[in-house]
């Protein structure tokens, strides 16, 4: 059966289900972050202590490279493909963000510090325009801005070593976001509450994995907890090809049965928002995982 | 007589309702066969992706999100087991809301007569 088969069956109803069934049904079983009047700073804590249950001994930064290094790692270190290493993709990413506009200016103008440890502070939400602005967001607003015509975001080709080649720039930086403002906690609610959302055929929420069974074995892979996981993507696959954070949530959702948002979307922004804040304070490692 | 009538009517109804309300009670056979191959076919059963199977070899790297399933012709010999078993791959969140286990009936992701053969291949474990 081809995936597109898979996908139309479960459009409805398994993603249109409604708020109220939602909270009363779905998430109860899940982690009860989004149930108690806490800051995103404490339900990061709560978190934190929550997986340390489930993989004792452990702390965030070795959830990084995947969650239980004591079982299967998840991550293969970088450089196992000797067809191609991050220094090829960097490489492509630089190049395009060194390109000269029509105007003369760079990508580089656009961002403080010429965009050096900048994407650290990534996912940002935007108050002028109500809306959580991911990397690839930024990088595509300041090409039409100068008259560029903008990366279509599924174009992992182009986007993928640019947004790598960003986010490098931060490297060795602790990821900072901020949710400072009852707007943009509305986002990160927003992605919150996807983030616990059983959906699709197989009913299962990015909690059911990577919270709850955080560290054990699924299809002789160890699962990574959430935490520790925003901070090495992009990942460079196999192959050479370099896929977004936001793709691989279109992965997760594929496999649960569900037909997958857009990248850059509103609901895979907001999940992205949640997801980043919740690797806070963690060492930025662009392209540091390969699979 | 209309009394009499109407009684009978929801006795018929409580009849009705009760059946429909009750969890699956259907021993069919299975095919053993063709419950091994839905059993491991990925967009099928994929069972092995969550359950330590017998053809692992050892239990370092096996999937253990759900109980390792040597040994489940065993303990669900009885009727009434194999019941409870065909009732956890139909919809194993009626009993467990927390369960990431899909629910294989009630999402259609493995028709009844499919249930009944995986069913049939986990009596032979």
């Amino acid at each position: 059966m081809t995936s597109s088969l898979i996908l139309k069956r479960c459009r409805p109803p398994y993603l249109s289900v409604t708020l109220g069934w939602v909270l009363g049904v779905c998430l109860l079983p899940l982690v009860s972050m989004a149930q108690t009047p806490s800051t995103p700073d404490q339900q990061r804590q709560s978190l934190v202590q929550a997986l340390q249950k489930r993989i004792p001994g452990t702390n965030p930064a070795d959830w990084v490279l995947g969650a239980n290094p004591a079982v299967v790692v998840e991550a293969i270190p970088l450089n196992a493909d000797n067809a191609t290493n991050s220094a090829d993709i960097l490489a492509i990413g630089k190049k395009a963000w060194d390109r000269k506009f029509k105007n003369g200016k760079s990508l580089a103008i656009c961002f403080p510090n010429a965009g050096k440890r900048v994407a650290a502070t990534y996912p940002q939400f935007d108050a002028k325009a109500r809306q959580v602005v991911t990397v690839e967001m930024a990088i595509n607003k300041c090409l039409v801005l100068h008259g560029e015509p903008e990366i279509a975001a599924p174009n992992a080709n182009l986007m993928g070593p640019l947004s790598a080649y960003f986010k490098s720039l931060s490297d060795g930086q602790r990821l900072t976001v901020r949710v400072g403002s009852v707007q943009a906690r509305e986002k990160y609610d927003a992605g919150l509450m996807m983030f616990q959302r059983r959906i699709g055929q197989q009913d299962v929420a990015c909690a059911s994995c990577h919270v709850q069974n955080a560290g054990n074995i699924y299809q002789k892979q160890g699962l990574s907890a959430v935490i520790g996981q925003a901070v090495t993507w992009p990942r460079l696959q196999p192959g050479g090809r370099v896929i977004g954070l936001q793709a691989q949530f279109q992965r997760c959702m594929q496999r649960s049965g569900a037909e997958p948002f857009a990248v850059g979307s509103e609901e895979l922004n907001n999940l992205e928002y949640f997801h980043a804040f919740m690797s806070n304070g963690l060492t930025m490692r662009a392209l540091a995982v390969q699979r | 007589m209309v009394a009499l009538g109407i009684t009978r009517s929801c006795h018929l109804l409580l009849i009705f309702t009760l059946v429909s309300l009750q969890p699956s009670q259907s021993l069919a056979q299975g095919n053993a066969i063709a419950g091994r191959a839905l059993f491991a076919e990925e967009r099928k059963g994929n069972c092995g992706a969550c359950h330590k199977t017998p053809t692992d070899a050892s239990r370092t790297g096996a999937s253990n999100i759900g109980p390792a399933l040597e040994g489940f012709g065993q303990k669900y010999a009885a009727p009434t087991d194999r019941v409870r078993l065909r009732d956890s791959i139909r919809d194993r969140s009626a009993a467990n809301p927390s369960t990431i286990m899909p629910p294989y009936g009630k999402h259609h992701i493995l028709t009844e007569s499919e249930i009944d053969d995986i069913v049939a291949y986990l009596e032979t474990l």
